[in-house]
């Protein structure tokens, strides 16, 4: 007789154990504002894993219809004047979606884009793998970084991809895996004209210096200073 | 017999909570199910998976002095010839639908990482997947050939070729098939600062606005052959950018469409359009046939 309560109480616990694993499953370790929040109800998500780079363009279409479902637009144009980082969000870009077939499409620096399709899943994370990286160009006149515009070429110099500024802040511009080339034709103020390659892969950055002055000077350089008598 | 069913009932009650939790947890990455055998100049050949090109499932060719991006999954067999060293090679690519297509590929040659590369540049441009053995590269330089597997089932994906008049503002007309916006079969246009693309197969005709014709950016009107409207505005500009060269200037201003006519190679610039009416053409159909 006294072993019924016993039983009810196991088969209480176990199922209470059940629930506890179910909802450590849905949050994902998201409570306390840390990571993405729980996925939507009857929705799954797509995460954007684009090599720790966690902001771009993009938009998303569905695959049955054609329309677009989805848009985010953080970064201004490469040839904006006024585009500067305003610093990098903490996590992937993610999207909760309705279970389907989708077109995922983000928009570089360049007039190349990086389509990946995917398919969601109700209740599951889709990562997106999209192979992008990410190079800065600066640019000194004298010892002050410049604004000034400047081409990304092809790898051939045969066609140019896309146009950028400058910028005297942190400034990245984003373009799909490969090689390419930028030019600098800055003859009326600086009278350089400057053409570098830039190779970009994913996860990794490039940083380009045209004019660069000497670096400062560094511990045990003999500058004259801090010497003993 | 009650124990028995006691236990299973646990048993049960555990199992429900391990998959509710694998299922709420799990969690995947987008399909590459793209094989190939990889062929390369001493004759080994190398069984890959998740094959892709620098982590891309496109290629970059030059064909007819054009740069293409061609989608692997439209590829069959590609060849590369030249000398080992070269920076450039000549590729044929025998497609899936027949046709074979021959042009150059930039190989890297024997560059070495750019000093500037943070993050441990590499050089040369490669081809990825896995093996047996585990991760794969090869750069281009050490390929002789590249047949590609694509996934059972997989219907052959069929090329457009696409066919159109089009009008010019002065009002001359023009027939022209494989009609291509900056070597792309989709039209790259501006809402608003957000890109979008429209696909030409999927368009019966664009108009462009008169009153932009002098302006950077035209406006325009896409009408799809389902009847779905699209308007959006298009860089149709004619100013030489500081770094331009003549020969990307003028293929930039003036060659923004390219096709073929039956006189032979036909280009224009976006600024002299007034409108392009595309022709419900047969899929994989041969221009060359008339």
């Amino acid at each position: 007789m006294r072993t019924k309560p016993l039983r009810i109480s196991c088969m209480v616990s176990a199922l209470l154990l059940a629930v506890a694993l179910v909802g450590c499953a849905t949050t994902g370790g998201s409570s306390g504002g840390y990571g993405p929040p729980p996925i939507a109800e009857g929705k799954g998500r797509l995460m954007l894993e684009a090599g720790g780079i966690n902001e771009v363009n993009f938009y998303v279409l569905d695959n049955e219809t054609g329309d677009e479902v989805y848009s985010e637009t953080p970064r201004s144009a490469a040839s904006s004047p006024i585009g500067y980082e305003t610093g990098y969000g903490s996590l992937p870009q993610f999207v909760d979606l309705s279970p389907g077939s989708y077109l995922v499409v983000v928009n570089t620096d360049i007039e190349d884009s990086v389509e990946k399709e995917v398919e969601i899943r109700m209740g599951q994370e889709t990562y997106a793998t999209i192979p992008i990286g990410r190079f800065q160009l600066i640019f000194f006149e004298g010892t002050e970084r410049r604004q000034v515009p400047f081409l990304i070429y092809d790898y051939n110099l045969r066609t140019v991809l896309g146009r950028g500024m400058t910028s005297t802040e942190v400034r990245y511009f984003i373009v799909p895996t490969g090689e390419y080339k930028v030019r600098i034709e800055n003859l009326a103020s600086s009278g350089r004209d400057e053409i570098r390659p830039v190779q970009v892969n994913m996860g990794q950055t490039q940083n380009i210096m045209i004019g660069e002055t000497s670096s400062p000077a560094q511990p045990g350089d003999e500058s004259g200073e801090g010497e003993q008598p | 017999m009650k124990r028995a069913m006691l236990q299973s009932g646990y048993a049960f009650a555990l199992l429900c909570g391990l998959l509710a939790m694998g299922w709420g947890v799990e969690a995947h990455a987008e399909p590459n199910s793209l094989k190939a055998t990889v062929i390369d100049r001493y004759g080994n050949q190398h069984q890959v998976e998740r094959f892709s090109y620098q982590g891309r499932q496109e290629l970059e060719v030059y064909i007819e002095d054009q740069r293409r991006i061609i989608p692997l999954s439209l590829i069959g067999r590609i060849r590369f010839d030249g000398e080992h060293g070269d920076e450039v090679l000549a590729v044929s690519m025998f497609m899936r639908s027949g046709k074979r297509e021959s042009g150059t590929i930039l190989s890297g040659g024997g560059a070495a990482p750019h000093q500037d590369a943070v993050g441990g540049g590499s050089s040369g441009r490669r081809f990825t997947g896995v093996t047996t053995l585990g991760p794969f590269f090869i750069l281009v330089n050490d390929v002789r050939e590249i047949i590609l597997r694509h996934p059972e089932g997989e219907g052959v994906p069929k090329e457009q070729i696409l066919k159109a008049t089009i009008i010019t503002l002065e009002g001359r007309r023009f027939e022209v098939v494989d009609l291509r916006f900056r070597g792309k079969q989709r039209l790259d246009f501006f809402r608003g600062r957000n890109k979008r693309f429209i696909p030409l197969g999927k368009v019966e005709k664009i108009d462009f606005d008169d009153s932009g014709a002098a302006e950077e950016y035209r406006p325009i009107t896409a009408t799809y052959w389902n009847g779905r409207t699209v308007m959006g505005t298009v860089n149709a500009s004619t100013v030489r950018l500081s770094g331009e060269t003549d020969k990307s200037f003028y293929e930039r201003v003036n060659a923004a469409l390219v096709g073929k006519t039956e006189s032979g190679l036909f280009t224009m610039g976006m600024h002299h359009i007034k409108q392009i009416r595309f022709h419900s053409v047969e899929e994989g159909e041969d221009p060359t046939n008339k």
